[in-house]
């Protein structure tokens, strides 16, 4: 007889630990709906634009951004053409004979590390591809 | 998406059928766990077998699809020609063996599995708006492994070009990405719901597991499957597409078959080889999933040790051992060979004078453990902060009786887990509070299941299932 009470309190916690998944699980639902677009849906498929004036394979440059590289923004765009443009590695530097200067990263007074290249495609998203003059 | 639906398909039957021609089965008392097994098998060697053909000079192409097809359709094949050979009796047939009888439900039994579908549903639901919104997942899902993905895919046989931006984590191991490049081949596209599926397929398969390791036939489990659901935090990273979700999984499965041989011991039935081998295979699997899995892999083996040693039979272990192997062997091929870089946040390599000052000087504690505190606290989304240092108080409770002996178990390999991560962060290079922010939900994720299920396990009378296996076997 003594384990009634004990089954009753069971079966409380396990209806209160119900009713409160359902609230939690209403409230993920909630918080789902009202998440904000996601950026990299926009920009991969700008930098999926730039494959057809790019090598198939290989080391591709690409200008980081002339002030505050490291911000997230910044370091999102670079990952982005990384992501959209792979099996090609793309590093954050100039060198490689193709050059990636994507909107917004090349100082806009006129940017010495582009000296070498020339602009060869550019873009409605503002990106860019640019290729050394000798190779 | 057909062809990707039959690539996951080809490996999780040939392995299922595998299992049970192997008798490997026949400790899992339970429908559900030897289903969430299978699934979790099927998609980690077939990562391996993936691996492997990558090293051999293959790329992942059309030519690939047809060697893995018929590889996995002749291991289906090879089992069920096995399994129709034995007499029609042996309980090594899948519908008689791995029997879960669902007895009479009562009107509470049908209210607490509703509720327990209603909560599902919604996580669902999530995960499809999450993925609406992001379909190729959160940063780390295409800054690494997807991207990595990609290249396995794009790339034909110049796919090692991956490891030549040490940004994405070169040294990350592959069990994600090859089975997501694999997936793309089978469909002959590069299809952003492959991922989310090969996500939403481990979480499904953890829900199961733990609903299954808690006898799906008490109410108790639907409830313990409730309260894993209600985490948001949870439900969120099966959307994010990253590689917690699957490592969750592999610890969790690993913990819930090493228990089975537990049990398989204590009642000196058949099983407990077949259960050790798969506990190492699932441990080893853990292992090519995260980094992290080499603590699974840890304390899994300590784990066996003293099982093995306790029961006087310590060549039993040499099963576990076997299980493991394939993976540990790929990972040592990788770590060594492909990819022999530190992961970003252990670059500084550890002298006697550097861990003495990080592990036993106040300064990185005094950062480290409010942060640690706070993040812990806050897990689980709006509604369920909290559940982490609740969940772990109530499984301490439960390990401190006469039937929490499993839980006890399961809490000493969290915590070994947990010190685990402890010591990263005492230990990084990194800036700590910027580590801690983007990793500690993450990996609290990694444990949010087993600490669910050692919270709600208990080891009391056998059920009716386990009384009906005790009887086969």
């Amino acid at each position: 007889m003594s384990s009634v009470p004990a089954d009753r309190w069971r079966a409380a916690l396990g209806a209160v630990l119900l009713a409160w998944s359902l609230l939690a699980a209403v409230s993920t639902v909630r918080d789902g709906l009202t998440r904000g677009p996601d950026p990299i849906a926009e920009l991969e498929p700008e930098f999926l634009a730039l494959v057809f004036d790019l090598p198939a394979s290989g080391l591709v440059g690409y200008l980081e951004a002339y002030s505050d590289a490291g911000a997230d923004a910044a370091v999102r765009m670079y990952f982005a053409a990384q992501y959209a443009l792979a099996p090609r590695v793309v590093v954050a530097r100039v060198g490689p004979e193709f050059l990636i200067v994507a909107q917004g990263t090349e100082r806009p007074s006129g940017d010495s590390r582009l000296d070498g290249y020339h602009q060869v495609a550019a873009f409605p998203s503002g990106h860019r591809v640019y290729r050394r003059l000798v190779p | 998406m057909i062809g990707a639906v039959a690539g996951l398909l080809f490996p999780v039957v040939a392995v299922g059928f595998a299992i049970v021609a192997l008798r490997l089965h026949v400790g899992i008392r339970s429908r559900a766990v030897f289903a969430a097994v299978a699934v979790g098998l099927g998609l980690g060697l077939s990562s391996l077998t993936t691996t492997w053909l990558l090293a051999l000079g293959m790329g992942i192409g059309r030519p690939f699809v047809i060697v893995d097809a018929f590889l996995w359709t002749f291991v289906g094949a090879i089992a069920w020609w096995h399994l129709r050979g034995l007499p029609a009796a042996a309980e090594a047939r899948v519908v008689a063996i791995v029997a879960e009888a669902p007895g009479r439900l009562t009107p509470t039994d049908w209210l607490v599995r509703g509720l327990f579908a209603v909560i599902a549903v919604m996580a669902v639901v999530s995960v499809i708006v999450a993925y609406m919104a992001a379909p190729h997942g959160e940063w780390d899902a295409w800054a690494v492994w997807n991207q990595k993905a990609r290249f396995f895919y794009r790339g034909d046989t110049g796919w090692p070009a991956l490891l030549a931006n040490d940004w994405s984590n070169p040294g990350h191991p592959w069990l994600v990405p090859t089975t997501v490049a694999r997936l793309w081949a089978y469909a002959g596209a590069e299809l952003t719901i492959v991922p989310a599926t090969v996500a939403m397929v481990f979480g499904a398969a953890i829900v199961t597991a733990v609903i299954g390791a808690l006898d799906a036939s008490r109410p108790r489990a639907w409830i313990g499957g409730s309260v894993l659901l209600a985490a948001g935090t949870f439900v969120q990273q099966v959307a994010s597409q990253q590689a917690d979700v699957p490592f969750a999984f592999y610890l969790l499965s690993a913990l819930v078959v090493l228990r089975e041989a537990t049990i398989a011991i204590g009642r000196k039935e058949g099983g407990m080889a077949g259960s050790l081998l798969l506990a190492g295979v699932l441990a080893g699997l853990a292992a090519w999933t995260k980094n992290e899995g080499l603590l699974v892999v840890l304390a899994a083996a300590a784990l066996v040790a003293w099982l093995t040693l306790r029961q006087a039979r310590p060549s039993r272990a040499v099963w576990w051992m076997v299980g493991a192997a394939p993976a540990l062997v790929t990972l040592a091929w990788f770590k060594l060979v492909m990819a022999p870089v530190a992961p970003g946040y252990l670059t500084e390599a550890p002298t006697i004078a550097l861990l003495l000052e990080r592990f036993l000087g106040p300064e990185r504690h005094a950062v480290v453990d409010p942060l640690l505190w706070q993040y812990a606290r806050a897990w689980g989304g709006p509604l369920a902060s909290g559940v982490v240092p609740l969940g772990l108080a109530v499984a301490a409770l439960v390990a401190t009786t006469r039937v929490g002996r499993s839980t006890r178990t399961i809490l000493g390999v969290v915590g070994v887990m947990f010190a685990g991560y402890y010591g990263i962060y005492l230990l990084t290079s990194m800036e700590i509070e910027w580590l801690v922010m983007t990793t500690f939900d993450r990996l609290l994720v990694q444990i949010w299941p087993a600490l669910v299920l050692a919270a709600f396990l208990t080891d009391d009378e056998p059920t009716p299932a386990s009384a009906t296996t005790a009887g086969a076997a």
